[in-house]
């Protein structure tokens, strides 16, 4: 008789979702499955809606990063009217994500994961939170939710607010940036690198000492990695094109346009979960997995082309290999990301056409149909609208980060199982706590956003389940 | 929308309102304070609250939390005090409780703050702008409370009867 263990809800990710663990009659892990649960349905109810409004709606798919949503929406709709946007523009819209990824790193990194590197895997878990961080080390705890709040309060100060803004548009942007937005960012900058250099200092600490079990068994297999590129191809997070690396470097696939991504990506469903199952095509369904996110992009890429991000890039790749293949790696990626983006937003923020240029283009609609792209921090992010001859949405198809990564989780996950349950596991069987925080840990490295994946609202409890050969329910642990 | 020299510094009173206004009475916290503009008052609206909120506390006097209620049956609009605590059912990294909040402020940026929540019963959380003729009947009520602390100062524990 084989069996199931299931986990449900999981804990500090985004959204709700369960895992079950299957085993075979002799007690013997055979499969492990992420179950996301929710559904909310925006590609059918953007049906009908004026292209114009697609930023403002399906920004309100998720609250942690609306602004993947706003800019994707709006590069499409760029497309739809067929304009170039002002270089103002652009570059607006680069220092709006760069700010975007710096928070959105900060919350996974500090607030979500490093309770479990810093209070340790089987810590109380009622005390492995934020608040169990500001007992054990207030100046890390201190630290990062500065650095959170630095991201947030840069996109308030471009959008009017730190949350579902409306500031980025087909064609443009709405305003350009202040001299006091300017002079706010360049005064907070220096205590946000001064922060990132503590957390990767800690960080490389960590991997050198307790966490080199984690490296080796949170994740670590082969795949692809996709992402966007820029020249020479160097690491890009809203412009360029899209690149395929395999775990060997070997470049799969170069130069791809997000406008043929029917011809390179396909997306399976299967019947227990509602996060589809994105694949590279060529390859065929599940062969075809993929990860996309901080580690993708830094896999993909050649270099960085800032000095601080590329030297931290070069140690990574000192650890990790030129393409690194743990999951796990995904933590250190965030870290060096936002070293990425801090030396960015600072090149941009002394750029004096972001403050006087001209930042929206006007047009009529031009086309039907058209597909943007973006990266989001959590990976990818494909829209995709048909629109009729006024402009209202026909069909909206929405690719997103978690759903690529999804393959990769289901992998992740068993593989954690499979290092911590040693022994078979009888009929009387129970979860220990330590096993069901690494597995939750183990999808908490790619940072799932589920409210984005399945465009799903709500919290993200977890629940662990252990089903026998039968589909015989024989444990079950829940949190949140 | 905070400025750039509010980002830096904070305002004597700051008024934390909690809610989605596409939420049905969900929306009651922001909706009481949509056209609030007083000076010395600075008003942050939220979905719900994260850590990052705690470093505006900092240098505030006072603070206020206006929030929708799933009050139990006949209660009415109430303003009562609130002390830092880091207990809770719960712990999540973006939906702290306000005494949680405090709590983080308080520890981490020594934030000490005299902090009250206006609590406004809501009865309907559906999708949509409109309020439920539940939640309209204690309106009047609710926006008495928040003048009386807007003027007043508060510090006591008020309910409407």
């Amino acid at each position: 008789m084989t069996r199931t263990v299931l986990i449900d809800p999981v804990t500090r990710i985004e959204g709700h979702a369960k895992i079950t663990l299957h085993l075979d009659e002799g007690g013997h892990l055979v499969d492990a499955r992420f179950h996301v649960v929710e559904y909310r349905g925006f590609e059918k109810f953007c049906e009908g809606r004026p292209f114009t409004e697609m930023a403002g709606i399906t920004a309100r798919i998720c609250g942690i990063c609306p602004v993947s949503h706003l800019l994707a929406a709006a590069k499409t709709g760029d497309k739809l009217l067929a304009v170039t946007i002002p270089p103002a523009a652009a570059r607006l819209r680069r220092l709006l994500n760069l700010a975007q990824l710096t928070q959105s790193h900060a919350l996974s990194f500090f607030h979500l994961s490093s309770p479990d590197f810093l209070l340790g895997w089987e810590s109380d878990p009622a005390k492995r939170n934020v608040f169990g961080l500001m007992a054990a080390d207030p100046d890390l705890a201190r630290a990062g939710i500065r650095l959170r709040q630095f991201g947030q309060q840069v996109l308030e100060l471009l959008g009017g607010r730190k949350i579902h803004s409306a500031w980025a548009v087909p064609g443009g942007v709405r305003t350009p940036l202040s001299a006091e937005a300017k002079a706010w960012i360049l005064d907070r900058l220096p205590e946000a690198r001064a922060t990132v250099r503590l957390a990767l200092d800690l960080y490389k600490r960590l991997l050198d000492g307790p966490l080199q079990r984690e490296q080796r068994v949170f994740g670590d297999f082969p795949s692809l990695f996709l992402g966007l590129v820029g020249e020479g191809g160097r690491w890009e997070h809203i412009d360029g094109t899209i690149r395929l690396r395999a775990s060997d470097g070997t470049i799969v696939a170069d130069g791809l346009s997000e406008d043929d991504y029917h011809a390179f990506l396909g997306e399976a469903v299967e019947p227990w979960s509602y996060l589809k199952f994105p694949y590279y095509r060529p390859l065929g369904y599940p062969e075809g997995m993929y990860r996309v996110g901080p580690l993708a992009r830094l896999n993909v890429c050649d270099s960085i082309g800032t000095p601080w991000a590329d030297a931290e890039l070069a140690d990574l790749r000192s650890r990790s290999g030129r393409v690194a293949t743990s999951s796990f790696a995904y933590h250190h990626a965030r870290l060096v990301e936002i070293v990425a983006c801090l030396e960015a937003i600072e090149e941009l923020v002394n750029d004096p056409e972001l403050m006087t240029g001209r930042v929206r283009s006007r047009a009529a609609l031009n086309r039907n149909e058209a597909v943007g792209v973006s990266e989001a921090p959590r990976g990818t992010l494909f829209h995709h609208y048909v629109v009729d001859d006024d402009g209202l949405i026909q069909k909206v198809n929405l690719i997103i980060a978690t759903g690529q990564n999804n393959l990769a989780m289901n992998r992740t996950v068993a593989q954690i199982a499979r290092e911590f349950i040693t022994e078979p596991v009888g009929a009387d069987a129970t979860i220990p706590e330590p096993l069901l925080n690494r597995v939750e840990a183990g999808i908490r490295c790619f940072d799932p956003c589920l409210s984005c994946s399945t465009h799903a609202a709500g919290q993200m409890p977890l629940r662990l389940e252990l089903r026998a050969a039968d589909g015989t329910l024989l444990a079950e642990r829940c949190r949140g | 929308m905070i400025g750039p020299a509010a980002a830096n510094a904070a305002a004597a009173d700051l008024v934390i309102a909690i809610g989605n206004r596409l939420r049905g009475d969900d929306g009651v916290g922001p909706f009481l304070v949509e056209h609030l503009q007083m000076p010395a008052v600075q008003i942050r609206t939220v979905h719900q609250l994260t850590p990052d909120l705690a470093p505006e506390l900092v240098g505030a006097e006072r603070v206020l939390f206006v929030d929708a209620w799933q009050a139990p049956a006949g209660a009415r609009p109430c303003l009562r005090p609130l002390q830092p605590s880091g207990d809770g059912t719960t712990v999540e990294s973006h939906r702290l409780e306000p005494a949680q909040l405090l709590q983080v402020a308080e520890l981490l940026f020594g934030g000490v703050v005299a902090a009250q929540e206006l609590l406004v019963p809501a009865f309907a959380f559906a999708h949509g702008e409109q309020f439920s003729a539940e939640l309209r009947r204690q309106l009047p009520a609710a926006r008495r409370l928040l003048h009386d602390w807007l003027q007043q100062g508060g510090g006591q524990r008020r309910c409407m009867s």
